[in-house]
């Protein structure tokens, strides 16, 4: 058992135990080992170093190496935990566990929080919402006037402002009561052009559609899209 | 464990089942794909047929199933996340089945595109309509195991999203019937903003 996890961890650098793994996702030890299998298939299909590099992620997802998207490089940077510039296994796990059925909401709003946060700043900004927004109909080819992009965007800050018009009727009524909300609305009222996490976590509660992406079924049948993994297996008896 | 006795063969028969039961299930649990059990043997097999009732399934109209929302307006982020980008399901995708998403804008109301898609799959011959809804259209193609579903969201008050989503065994069928066929017949639907924009200076 340790002989072989040693041998696979050299052939592919940053393999961890498929039982540690289990333990830290929604995913059971077999699943693990299924997603091995997955992952051996994608790592290898350009450069066999037992890594995803950018475009192994872009053929799995595209079926194309060099198409180039904005979300998925987004995608793939949160990927990279490491900032390494490529995906491990560990990586591939933790990752994907945030799309599994049964992980919390929590998880998931925090993880497209960070997606559409392309540059990091920990605010969604909105000429960000805008970029997505040009990229998305782009890619579609479709075509809207640029009042028309707009009003949409005017229509996703009228969401977000509403918490802050509600601190401000509290804040109108009772300034003494709540000295560091105001605080708080002067630094933000500067700066509506921005969504934070609190806002965001209000908003998709309002429109819970928005967290569909972030939930992948097919996670759940894993075991049976990849059986091969049986015969790979670096665990000897498991209570499935 | 249940995995390598899934792939060995090994199993076990409780006490309470008769031979037939136990000779059908030893032939569907056949690790032989050769001289496993078919789908007409199943059919002819005496303990299956015994009380057996014929059902017309219905294909999944994959996990699209009609949302009561279908009248609040697409923000931002809804079509954001209509992005290839954005769906990793392409990462498990060639190994059972083939999808394939689409969509385009249309100025026209949902009930005329409703009409038209039927009308031109009416046209066609071998693709049937299976069910509709005031936001969206469901079809089936007869020769493969090909569905369409049209669904369709409102965008501002003018323009809505047409959302295409095919699914089928292989690439093949889907493309000719909706590539070749139905996309072209339906594409006087598709919005052209050039005529409606301003001109501006920048």
């Amino acid at each position: 058992m340790g002989c072989f996890h040693s041998k696979v961890t050299r052939q592919y650098p940053g393999h961890e135990d498929p039982i540690i793994l289990a333990s830290q996702t929604a995913f059971s030890v077999s699943e693990v080992e299924a997603l091995f299998e997955l992952f051996k298939s994608i790592s290898s299909s350009v450069i066999d170093d037992g890594l995803i590099n950018k475009e192994e992620f872009q053929l799995a997802l595209f079926k194309n190496r060099k198409k180039e998207n904005i979300f998925a490089n987004r995608i793939f940077d949160l990927f990279d935990a490491k900032k390494k510039g490529v995906i491990d296994f560990g990586d591939f796990v933790r990752a994907l566990n945030v799309f599994h059925p049964n992980v919390s909401q929590e998880e998931k709003i925090d993880f497209a929080f960070r997606l559409y946060d392309m540059d990091g700043t920990g605010f969604i900004e909105r000429n960000e919402v805008k970029q997505m927004l040009i990229a998305l109909l782009c890619e579609s080819e479709m075509k809207l006037a640029d009042e028309t992009i707009e009003a949409i965007l005017d229509k996703v800050r009228a969401c977000c402002v509403r918490i802050e018009e509600r601190f401000l009727f509290i804040r109108h009524r009772s300034p003494k009561l709540y000295p560091s909300m105001h605080t708080f609305l002067d630094a933000d009222m500067n700066q509506d052009e921005k969504i934070d996490i609190s806002e965001w976590k209000n908003f998709v509660s309002r429109n819970p559609s928005l967290l569909k992406i972030m939930t992948l079924p097919y996670l759940r049948d894993i075991t049976t899209t990849f059986p091969s993994f049986i015969f790979h297996s670096e665990v000897d008896e498991v209570a499935t | 464990m249940l995995y390598r006795n899934i792939y060995r063969g090994e199993f076990k028969f409780p006490k309470w089942t008769s031979l037939e039961l136990r000779r059908f299930i030893s032939r569907l649990l056949d690790t032989n794909p050769e001289t496993r059990i078919t789908i007409d043997e199943i059919m002819k097999d005496p303990w299956f047929k015994n009380g057996y009732k014929e059902v017309k399934v219905q294909p999944l109209d994959f996990e699209m199933i009609e949302e009561p929302q279908s009248n609040v307006r697409l923000n931002a982020f809804d079509l954001i996340s209509f992005s290839s980008g954005c769906d990793l399901s392409g990462l498990f995708n060639d190994v059972d089945f083939f999808t394939q998403r689409e969509q385009f804008i249309s100025a026209e109301k949902p009930w005329k595109i409703i009409e038209r898609t039927r009308d031109e799959v009416d046209k066609m011959g071998n693709v049937k309509v299976i069910s509709t809804s005031e936001s969206g259209i469901r079809l089936e193609h007869q020769g493969s195991n090909l569905v369409i579903a049209i669904d369709i969201h409102p965008l501002t008050e003018k323009l809505v999203v047409v959302v295409v989503n095919r699914r089928e065994l292989n690439a093949e069928s889907s493309d000719e019937i909706w590539i070749g066929k139905l996309k072209p017949s339906l594409s006087d639907l598709v919005y052209n903003s050039e005529s409606d924009i301003a001109v501006d200076s920048e």
